[in-house]
């Protein structure tokens, strides 16, 4: 049995008299794939948000990798390497592809302003870093881009470039929220193939909202439901696929 | 006019651009790359100026004279303070001291205020954070009048310039000239270094943070120390400029050179010349500070010899309508912004074997363009 | 004599609520910190001039003499109405020419508050020319009528003009936000405006009319400013809004930016605040200059420790608090 490597507890988030994520508990274990789905507005991009920081949570707890993350700052978050994409594209628009990527690696040495104006004090660094960033641009086909400046891309290239950055990050496990919207189903399984040998290859552990079932459910080990912010079922994907209670807020809307 | 007349007006304008150029080289730092409302940019600059007065009168004579120095405002303060404006007469070098002594102190005088009035409202939205600055700013101005012991209050105070005299015998030319040229000299430095600061990591990181903050923390950006680092740059260099301001262009201080009308006159050379890019920060300095001479020489005639006292106030238009028309017309400004420079395109280039156009000189920019052109209209 | 002062500050703070509540209304559908607002301040004071020698046939107005006639009586409160639709015209004006367009191509807050800067600008320079042109520059204080003297309080034409046109503003606010088809679609627009327009009101309409009436309240508070303190300091006339522009930043920001009747007690509370303060600086000997350092900490402190502002206090519980600290039966804990 692998450990969790995130743990949720109890967590709940309002916004007014919204209860946008309503007591949500779960685990995520160690080199897990484990999705998350639930209807339009369930909450799913807000329970990502709250674990990820960029909400404060109203109550409940969120610890990761043995360390309680509750109401961190998403850049120590990000630091412990917990890292998330955005449903709505966030790219910084005024930079190219290639560089939205490069941006996001760690601990760069020449982002500290005293050393900025020194090139050789971080020029190493900075290279191999390019390198990597390339690798990353070419492994989600975006290599052609590149050197375009974010802003001119389509929308599915968009959510390409989220994705590398957040692999660019180095993290250990990856919030990914809808990574293949957008994109057409071939590349859509082709991603969700690649996300599956990021963990055979680097132990990567992933939490992954997406829409269309029919792709997510041939690549996770685990599912969670959710439905008005709450978690209504949990299980294997061929479990929860025959749950009644899922089919029926499927259906029911 | 005569050509003396036409001499010293350039001489006096390229004196006024360069001034202007550090400052909004530094502006460009808060506003352009890490898109932050500076408002409060008149502070900062007094900083500098503040050093000035207190070096020139409290801190140089001892230091640099050997006698003893004085406070401003207290009774008899004029005729000591004449007798240490000879003595600086008598020693070229120690008016070099005093600038010296001025930009240090004024650098970090304006970095800690920097700190100060940025520390807490650097989390706020742009236009808090905007009116913060600026009311933050009017308290210094306030300050500076009330406490006469800091640059004599409301009374204009005479500053002892550096003295160019030795070098510009040495060259047969005018002082004003060498005065240019040091302006100038100290333009090329302030621009050496924005540009190696920004072509970096760190200004890949202010872009991040300016363009998408929400991105940039779950990226691992911390946004209010990134906002905090600008800031303190960009005050630091104002408070330099400042001291330069007044020491080496003005000769005299006042607590009414800071009024947040400067403050908005190097936000309108920004906007001008080109918002994220530093070379585009000294276009639009020099651009405005041509118009602002121009009109200050219309303007003044009017005035002097017409009556129409509103000739006194031509440059609130000049400056007006550029920041309208700027964000009107061109956003982006004159000089748009570039890519960030690093090591990492050498890297590109290598791996993929093409070069961004971007990244070509200007010429292969222009023939390829050409090409593009004939090739449209051909086909 | 206290109660002289404390009317006065009444006054005082009823004239930097007409101008800041005029800031808080478009401010509420429009979501700019326009900058340019002080200089619709200054145009109600010229405006006051300018009816001024109107009245005279424009004989012998220019320089000091408009001052004889600029004594603020009774008789001259009709004068406010075209003062509002003076300053009203201006700020509609400088919205549709300048600000809508800029907001339909999607431009930033943060561009929008820059721009205005430049209409500040181009603003005050109009106002230098008209000054210049009468020789206005520099005048001093404009006398007030003394209508009643009440135990020693003497009641002038300015204060109770400042008084009166506090209430009619909020009486006509009121009114217009709740009984009128437009002053709905303004609330409407305030909360929602992707919604607001999907729902078929005219965005565009519904904030011209906001910001005609802030800038119309805004040039009533500026003339009335002037009637009651002169010129500010000793600098040209036409910066009195500019001089007036960051306290009406702290009266909005404190009255929770976009409201309106928050807008109006912080404006009050400053009032009294800044005078006192100022009185006590006199009494010391200090510059009572210093006395702006009221508003400027007020808006600090708000800005970092209650960013809602005064409207963002929850009133009914504060209310209840209160009720059982006074009955002894609780503290403030729990
Ligand atoms: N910042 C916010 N302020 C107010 N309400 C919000 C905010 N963010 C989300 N909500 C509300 O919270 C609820 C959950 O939204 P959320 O975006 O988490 O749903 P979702 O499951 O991600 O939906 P989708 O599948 O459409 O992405 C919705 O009712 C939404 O309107
Ligand atoms: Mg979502």
């Amino acid at each position: 049995m692998p450990r969790d490597i995130l743990v949720v507890e109890d967590l709940h988030k309002y916004f007014g008299g919204i209860r946008a994520v309503d007591g949500v508990s779960l685990r995520i274990p160690e080199r897990g794939i484990v999705g998350l789905i639930g209807p339009n507005g369930s909450g799913k991009s807000t329970l990502f948000n709250t674990i990820a920081g960029r909400y404060k949570p109203d109550r409940g707890r969120v610890i990761f990798d043995g360390v309680d993350i509750t109401g961190w700052k998403p850049h120590r978050i990000y630091k412990l390497g917990l890292v998330r994409t955005f449903q709505n594209p966030r790219l910084w628009l005024s930079l190219t592809v290639f560089e939205n990527v490069l941006t996001s690696g760690r601990d760069q040495r020449g982002e500290s302003p005293l050393r900025a104006p020194l090139h050789r004090l971080w020029a190493g660094q900075e290279m191999e870093y390019a390198r990597k960033a390339l690798d990353w641009v070419r492994f989600v086909q975006l290599g052609r881009v590149a050197a375009s400046l974010s802003s001119d891309i389509s929308g599915g290239q968009m959510k390409l470039t989220e994705l590398a950055r957040a692999l660019m990050s180095r993290a250990k496990m990856l919030l990914l929220d809808e990574p293949a919207a957008g994109v057409n189903p071939t590349l859509a399984h082709q991603i969700f193939q690649n996300i599956a040998r990021l963990r055979e290859e680097y132990g990567l552990t992933f939490f992954i909202i997406e829409h269309r079932l029919e792709i997510l459910f041939d690549y996770v080990d685990y599912v969670y439901v959710m439905h008005r912010g709450r978690v209504i079922a949990e299980g294997k994907p061929e479990e929860v696929a025959e749950n009644p209670v899922v089919i029926d807020v499927y259906l029911g809307g | 006019m005569p050509v003396g007349g036409v001499v010293s007006f350039i001489l006096a304008y390229l004196s006024v651009a360069a001034v202007y150029s550090l400052l909004s080289i530094s502006m460009n730092i808060e506003y352009g790359w890490a898109g932050i409302p500076n408002f409060g940019k008149a502070a900062f600059i007094a900083a500098g100026g503040a050093a000035a007065a207190i070096v020139a009168a409290q801190l140089g004579p001892p230091l640099l004279l050997g006698v003893k120095g004085v406070v401003p405002g207290g009774l008899g303060f004029f005729a000591k303070y004449n007798a240490l404006l000879n003595a600086y007469a008598a020693h070229p070098a120690a008016t070099w001291g005093v600038l010296v002594l001025s930009c240090i102190i004024g650098g970090v005088i304006a970095m800690i205020l920097g700190v100060l009035f940025t520390f807490p409202a650097v989390r706020l939205r742009e236009d808090y954070l905007a009116i913060a600055l600026l009311m933050a700013a009017q308290l210094v101005w306030i300050v500076l009048r009330v406490d006469k012991q800091i640059m004599g209050g409301t009374f204009s105070m005479v500053l002892p310039s550096p003295d160019f005299t030795p070098v510009a015998r040495l060259l047969h030319v005018p002082d004003t000239v060498v005065k240019v040229l040091f302006l100038w000299g100290l333009v090329a430095v302030f621009l050496y270094y924005s540009e190696k600061l920004m072509n970096s990591p760190f200004g890949r990181k202010l872009r991040a943070v300016r363009d998408d903050e929400i991105a940039a923390e779950a990226l691992g950006k911390n946004v209010p120390v990134s906002r905090l680092q600008a800031m303190m740059i960009g005050s630091f260099l104002a408070g330099v400029a400042g001291a330069i301001y007044v020491l080496v262009h003005l000769a005299s201080v006042n607590p009414d050179y800071f009024l947040p009308d400067i403050t908005f006159m190097i936000l309108a050379m920004v906007l001008v010349g080109g918002v994220g890019n530093n070379w585009g920060a000294i276009a639009g300095a020099m651009l405005l500070a041509l118009m602002d001479r121009v009109g200050y020489i219309i303007g003044s005639r009017l005035a002097t010899e017409y009556g129409m006292l509103w000739g006194g106030y031509l440059y609130y238009i000049v400056y007006g309508l550029a920041i309208i028309i700027a964000i009107a017309f061109r956003p982006q400004g004159l000089v748009p912004e570039k890519p960030v420079k690093t090591p990492a395109w050498r890297v590109y280039i290598e791996e993929t074997g093409e070069t961004p156009r971007f990244l070509k000189p200007i010429w292969a920019r222009l023939r390829s363009l050409r090409a593009r052109r004939k090739g449209k209209k051909e086909g | 004599m206290a109660l002289q002062f404390w009317l006065y500050s009444f006054a005082w703070g009823a004239a930097l609520a007409l101008m800041a509540s005029g800031l808080a209304l478009y401010y509420s559908v429009s979501k700019v910190a326009n900058f340019a607002h002080g200089e619709y301040v200054s145009v109600g004071v010229i405006a006051y001039l300018i009816l001024v020698a109107l009245l005279h046939g424009f004989k012998n107005i220019t320089g000091f003499n408009i001052v004889e006639p600029a004594r603020f009586t009774v008789d001259k409160l009709p004068l406010l109405l075209p003062i509002f639709i003076i300053g009203g015209l201006v700020s509609a004006a400088t919205f549709a020419a300048v600000f809508w367009p800029l907001m339909k191509r999607g431009s930033s807050p943060l561009q929008l508050m820059v721009v205005s800067i430049g209409l500040m600008f181009v603003l005050r320079f109009i106002l230098y020319f008209i000054a210049s042109a009468f020789d206005w520059l520099t005048l001093p204080t404009p006398e007030s009528s003394v209508i009643a003297t009440i135990g020693g309080v003497q009641v002038t034409a300015g204060i109770l003009g400042s008084l009166l046109l506090a209430l009619i503003a909020t009486i006509f606010v009121a009114w217009f936000t709740r009984g009128t088809m437009i002053g709905v679609s303004m609330r409407a627009v305030a909360d929602n405006p992707g919604l607001a327009e999907a729902s078929g009101i005219n965005v565009f309409l519904v904030q011209l009319v906001a910001w005609f009436i802030g800038g119309g309240l805004a040039a009533v508070g500026g003339a009335l400013m002037f009637i009651l303190t002169g010129p500010p300091g000793e600098r040209p006339i036409v910066e009195l809004g500019w001089m007036d522009l960051l306290p009406i930043f702290a009266a909005t920001v404190l009255g929770g930016l976009g409201s309106f009747y928050g807008t109006l007690v912080a404006s009050f509370i400053l009032g009294l605040a800044f005078n006192e303060v100022s009185a006590i600086l006199l009494n010391y000997g200090l510059d009572p200059s210093l006395a702006l350092a009221v508003p400027f900490g007020v808006t600090l402190a708000v800005l970092l420790f209650m960013p809602e502002g005064l409207a963002g206090l929850n009133w009914g519980r504060l209310y209840r608090r209160l009720k059982e600290v006074f009955r002894g039966a609780g503290g403030w804990g729990s």
